[in-house]
């Protein structure tokens, strides 16, 4: 789908990437995994063509597939931020449905059909109504949802999503995970995301790679790098990680079954 | 519909207490005024006897403490009896009623003007800022909003009335000229052109640099990355996504501005001789005629007050966060 | 300083305090570069700019010098401006830190009374205020101060309400200070950055209030001003344009001068305040 060859990219003179060579195949997921902060979205904002004013690149990304392409038909977008995807003065049906009238060159009645498809697709309740609705009428994982929607209403083969769960809390986390899931399962798309969550990538990923201080430290299939990893901080990543396998000693109090608080011994 | 409607009534609601002090403060500068409404009056008609004084005390009210004056005044206020005024020798509503029309057809036009010409053109600027065309605008409108009205009204009876003879330089229409229907509507046209212009061009240069600056800063906002990842471009993003929302703060402001535009007619109305109510608050003051002066007062704050209530309505039509519990402005969630 | 530099290095900034140097310059001078009575009668009357050497700027309808006039004229604009602007910024503080640190019912009426004053034209209420008291260089100070008061108020006002809860005035009530103590001596410095930029926009209107009202021959009648200038100028426009057209450039670059110095002053401390 995707080459990037030795990739840098510097906000004036702060070095966000520095020498990154990755490739993706078509039909394959890939999570980028590092650190939380500022500069993680940089490969992916490099990819769309969306670095802010200002940013420097060198090297070269490449679309062999697709020559030059357009964002919004060939390649969708979904951000961190649910609240900050949508414009608050647009319905969301207007902006879901303009997608696929400039890309599709659809009508605005067949467009609005086609959104209000897509939001049932998403899980949105009442579909029909919602169209006429503002972004503020909706709940933070509603709004990723509608945001999802947007992204895909003009049927783009590869999507980019920038830590699309972060600002969620866990149980609207499974869910929507679980509807990209699905999504890209259906449609066949090809899935970059960054994120900091060791566990969604593991869950939703094909390959993963290790970015560390501007630097891709490792790459490679999920369960390679997880079970032996090369790099001393991907060990380090996983290490720190808290799952059930964690001993009990490491572990933080919990609540018991009959509600009391525990502290394990030692 | 409905979000409208509640608005409306809590707007009226909050707005009869601000009111109320607007009365109270007429009521002191009255007070403090010399003589009364008693002794406007036998001025006019040539002085009066001790009896008639007193007796005409009692009548209106006037001759107990402060308080019973209060009293008599909000009474008279509430059966829109604004006092008598010395100057004109007739009621001060009648006089004010009549100047009203001509001030709200040069602040209507006016705002109309410097709304449409200054949104446009801040959307000219603000869709490339930094770019040649907008620093040159921008520029233009930092000149213009230094400028007094008064004073680009003296330039443009200059350049239009003496110069260039193509406008009339001064009243409202061409006295005893005996036209009507559209004659007269086009003769007043013309000679409210120059009034409108150095009325509204001040505060086009006002929304010109509002809308512009909200488009720049709006540029690098989330949502309209977003809306560039959807693939939005050129006109389309620049006015469905930031202008519609620049436009936000310009609305804003036009129900601020109400006021001080009300008091700018104040000399234009003086310098293009136009019988409106600002030149009615001059007169009223060149004469002493404290209650004049104060008709005019109340009726502007009345005038304020209701196009406040329109600007906060079509700013609630505008913003759709407004009003439904949710709250907040600008782009985040 | 710091903010004075971060100032000069905006175009801005350097452009309006450049002007307004020069214009404080020359107002403070005035007695200097134009010696004399300005409304003394000089020479001919109605003469062109550039025509005499003795009255580079002509003279008018009675034979006035026009550039002593407007060497003069602006030494009243600018005092009148910054009185009736610290006034203004005086009343507005005050008002906004009560408001502001007592809250309640005191808060709900002073803002009250706040919107009372907004919902008049700040013109008019000027007027108002001279007709009762008559045209004096102090009352048409307070009059233009009661227009502009508001603003200076609910900034103020909004800045403490966002202070009180922060930490260093719950340190200062450990210590035991009382409330209007803690308001006045250690929350309001820090709430004053906003005002700053506002004082020139008040500034730069009142020059154009004062001149308004000498225009319409409210002004103080001891005192040439360039609102009067131009007023006088009217009645001979259609021959002696330039006699109403330059007081006004004067006005225009006076109030060019305080709003780019007030934009200048802005950005320097609104990038000093993101760093702390």
């Amino acid at each position: 789908m995707f080459a990037v060859q030795d990739l840098s990219v510097a906000y004036g003179r702060v070095p966000a990437l520095s020498g990154v060579s990755l490739s993706l195949a078509q039909g394959r997921r890939l999570a980028v995994l590092g650190e939380s902060g500022s500069g993680k979205s940089t490969l992916a904002m490099a990819l769309c063509g969306l670095l802010p004013a200002g940013a420097t690149v060198l090297g070269g990304i490449a679309f062999p597939s697709l020559g030059a392409p357009v964002l919004g038909r060939d390649i969708g977008v979904v951000f961190q931020d649910p609240g900050g995807s949508l414009n608050p003065v647009l319905t969301i049906g207007e902006q879901i449905a303009e997608v696929a009238v400039v890309h599709r060159g659809q009508s605005w009645r067949s467009a609005r059909a086609h959104a209000a498809r897509l939001l049932d697709r998403m899980g949105i309740p009442h579909p029909a109504e919602a169209l006429r609705r503002h972004p503020h009428e909706f709940s933070g994982g509603q709004r990723q949802r509608i945001a999802l929607a947007a992204a895909l209403a003009a049927d783009p083969v590869l999507l980019i999503a920038d830590e699309p769960t972060s600002a969620l809390d866990t149980v609207v986390q499974h869910a929507i995970v679980a509807l990209l899931d699905g999504l890209v399962r259906e449609r066949g798309l090809t899935l970059l995301f960054v994120t900091h969550d060791i566990a969604l990538a593991s869950m939703l990923a094909d390959e993963v790679a290790v970015r560390h201080g501007g630097r891709l430290l490792e790459a490679g299939p999920v369960q390679q790098v997880f079970r032996t990893p090369a790099h001393a901080y991907t060990r380090a990543l996983l290490a720190t990680r808290l799952d059930l396998d964690t001993p009990l000693a490491a572990r933080l109090p919990e609540i018991g079954p009959d509600f009391t608080v525990r502290v394990p011994n030692g | 519909m409905r979000r409208a409607l509640a608005l409306l009534r809590r707007r009226v609601l909050g707005v009869v207490p601000v009111f109320a002090l607007v009365v109270l403060g007429a009521f002191l500068l009255l007070e403090a005024a010399p003589g009364d409404a008693v002794d406007a009056y036998l001025a006019g008609i040539g002085g009066g006897d001790a009896a008639q004084v007193a007796s005409l005390r009692a009548e209106w009210g006037l001759d107990g403490g402060p308080l019973p004056r209060l009293i008599a005044y909000v009474s008279a206020l509430l059966r829109l009896d604004l006092g008598w005024s010395s100057a004109f020798q007739r009621p001060v509503l009648e006089v004010v009623l009549e100047r009203l029309p001509n001030t709200l057809l040069l602040m209507g036009m006016a705002t109309l003007l410097a709304l449409s010409l200054g949104s446009l053109l801040g959307i000219v600027c603000g869709a490339r800022p930094g770019s040649l065309r907008d620093r040159a605008l921008s520029l233009t409108a930092i000149a213009i909003y230094a400028m007094p009205g008064f004073w680009l009204g003296l330039v443009l009876i200059v350049a239009f009335s003496v110069e260039l003879r193509w406008l009339p330089s001064g009243g409202i229409e061409t006295v005893a000229s005996g036209l009507s229907g559209l004659d007269r509507a086009t003769d007043i046209a013309r000679h409210l052109v120059l009034p409108v212009l150095s009325l509204g061009l001040v505060y086009m240069a006002l929304y010109l640099r509002l809308m512009r600056d909200g488009m720049a800063e709006l540029w690098s906002q989330d949502f309209v990355r977003a809306a560039r990842a959807r693939g939005m471009t050129g006109t389309r993003l620049a006015l469905r996504h930031v202008a519609r929302n620049a436009l936000l703060p310009v609305v804003t402001m036009l129900g601020l501005q109400s006021a001080a535009m009300l008091g700018g007619s104040v000399v234009i109305e003086s310098v293009f001789a136009i019988p409106g109510l600002g030149r009615l608050a001059s007169e009223a003051v060149s004469r002493r005629d404290t209650p004049l002066l104060l008709g005019v007062v109340l009726l502007s704050a009345v005038v304020v007050m209701l196009v406040n209530m329109l600007v906060d309505l079509a700013y609630a039509l505008l913003d759709p966060r407004v009003g439904s519990g949710t709250g907040g402005s600008g782009a985040g969630g | 300083m710091n903010v004075l530099r971060r100032m000069l290095a905006t175009g801005e900034g350097l452009a309006g305090l450049a002007m307004l140097s020069v214009l404080v310059a020359v107002a403070l001078a005035a007695p200097l570069l134009a010696p004399g009575d300005p409304l003394a009668i000089r020479g001919d009357p109605l003469l062109r700019p550039f025509q005499e050497i003795a009255h580079p700027l002509g003279t008018d309808r009675l034979g006035r010098d026009v550039l002593s006039a407007l060497i003069h004229g602006a030494r009243t604009s600018l005092l009148v401006a910054v009185s009736a602007a610290a006034a203004a910024l005086f009343i507005g503080i005050t008002v906004g830190t009560i408001a502001g640190f007592l809250g309640g019912w005191v808060d709900e009426v002073l803002m009250r009374v706040a919107e009372a004053f907004q919902t008049v034209p700040a013109f008019l209420l000027t007027l108002a205020l001279i007709s009762v008291t008559g045209p004096r260089a102090t009352t048409i100070v307070l009059g233009i101060a009661i227009g502009a008061w508001m603003q200076p108020a609910r900034i103020t006002r909004a800045e403490i309400l966002s202070l009180r809860e922060r930490d260093f005035v719950a340190a200062a009530r450990v210590v035991g200070m009382r409330p209007l103590e803690i308001a006045f001596r250690e929350v309001l410095p820090n709430a004053l950055t906003p005002v700053v930029s506002l004082a020139a926009v008040i500034v730069a209107a009142a020059v154009l209030i004062e001149a308004a009202l000498s225009f319409l021959g409210f002004g103080d009648p001891n005192r040439v001003t360039w609102g009067s200038m131009i007023a006088e100028g009217r009645t001979v426009l259609r021959r002696a344009p330039w006699l109403s057209i330059i007081p006004g450039i004067g006005l225009v670059l006076t109030v060019l001068a305080v709003h780019l110095t007030g934009r200048g002053i802005g950005h320097a401390l609104r990038a000093r305040r993101v760093v702390a």
